[in-house]
């Protein structure tokens, strides 16, 4: 349950970072996962499809401080 | 007389881009009737600038090269101006276009009684594209990231303030960055890059109110 | 922070810079695309400067948008 808020939390915050990041620049490489990377713009499908990878790469990122408040 | 001393060694591709993108500079600083002195190339080294430091004091010294935080270099990376040595910039505007500069070197210069000592906190990067490397004016990966820091001698030979200076380099580097995060060009991509960090470690030690008089 | 990860990342994105492209990093010197991953996979100083280079930029990109309003 607290596990499940968490990344409620962390797929908001990212939602409102993504929003930040203009348009040009979301084809910068945020995540590699299994030696694929991940652009803001492929992140931020798997992230509204709820997705277990979208939840691995958003926890990564926050762990780099790339997540804003 | 108002006398600029500028150094430019030019023993690698780095350096050699420095050394051309300077000479925006030295003519700046003729057409408002300053007096230049020069260590260039293979004459920038430690006897050569700290003897022209002596006889000659100059307004406004600007090094260009490689550093560190306790030490600016000049020719083949020789050590130029150190903590010891740094006396020499009393009553000086510097200006070090090297990295992390500022961190001991800069304060030991103030504390030895120079007005204000600008440089870089941190690595001072920029990007080169290859095929320029003859031609570095033309290298459009380079160019906002050297006029920027060109700014800050430009701005000081035009009577502004430290501080005046300091804010123009940051305008440039705003202008600059609105125009670079529209693009998907990979070169401006690099310049982008470089801009941000050398901004975010721009700064200055001592009388940000200083200025040639 | 998962230094390892970090490490992946950077050479990932790393590699989408042009290969004709060099960084002039003071008086380290100057260095391509491919030596700069050299370093990185070493964990040199150069390595490491360049793994803070993109780090920062990563946290910068929400906040371009801001700083030129």
């Amino acid at each position: 349950m607290a596990e499940e808020k968490n990344i409620e939390l962390l797929r908001s915050k990212f939602l409102k970072t993504f929003a930040k990041v203009s348009d040009s620049l979301r084809d910068e490489i945020v995540a590699v996962i299994d030696d694929q990377p991940y652009d803001w713009s492929t992140v931020n499908v798997e992230v509204r499809g709820k997705t277990k990878k979208g939840d691995q790469i958003i926890k990564l990122m926050n762990q780099l401080g790339l997540l804003s408040d | 007389m108002t006398r600029l001393f500028i150094t430019r060694p030019q023993h690698d591709k780095g350096t050699h881009y420095l050394y051309v993108w300077s000479e925006k500079v030295i003519c700046s600083a003729e057409n408002h009737g300053w007096t230049i002195d020069k260590s260039d190339g293979a004459k920038a080294t430690r006897n050569e600038v700290q003897s022209k430091l002596k006889k000659k004091p100059a307004n406004f010294v600007f090094f260009n090269g490689h550093g560190n935080e306790s030490e600016m270099c000049g020719h083949n990376q020789e050590t130029i101006l150190d903590e010891s040595s740094s006396y020499l910039l009393k009553d000086t505007i510097t200006f070090t276009r090297a990295c992390n500069c500022i961190t001991k070197l800069g304060k030991s210069a103030v504390d030895n009684g120079c007005k204000s000592f600008i440089g870089y906190a941190g690595k001072f990067w920029f990007p080169r594209i290859h095929k320029f490397e003859l031609t570095p004016l033309k290298d459009m990966a380079a160019k906002p990231v050297l006029e920027v820091s060109n700014q800050i001698p430009l701005s000081i030979i035009k009577n502004c303030t430290v501080s005046e200076a300091v804010d123009s380099a940051r305008a440039l580097t705003i202008k600059y960055i609105s125009k670079l995060i529209l693009s998907r060009e990979p070169y401006d991509r690099a310049a982008l890059k470089a801009l941000s960090q050398n901004d975010d470690s721009l700064t200055y030690e001592g009388n940000g109110n200083a200025k040639i008089e | 922070m998962d230094e390892k990860y970090l490490k992946k990342l950077v050479i990932t994105r790393l590699n989408a810079v042009p290969p004709d492209v060099s960084f002039s990093i003071g008086k380290y010197g100057d260095y391509t695309r491919n030596q700069l991953i050299e370093e990185v996979e070493k964990e040199s100083e150069v390595g490491k400067a360049a793994t803070e280079m993109e780090l920062n930029f990563l946290r910068k990109l929400p906040k371009f948008a801001k700083m030129v309003e």
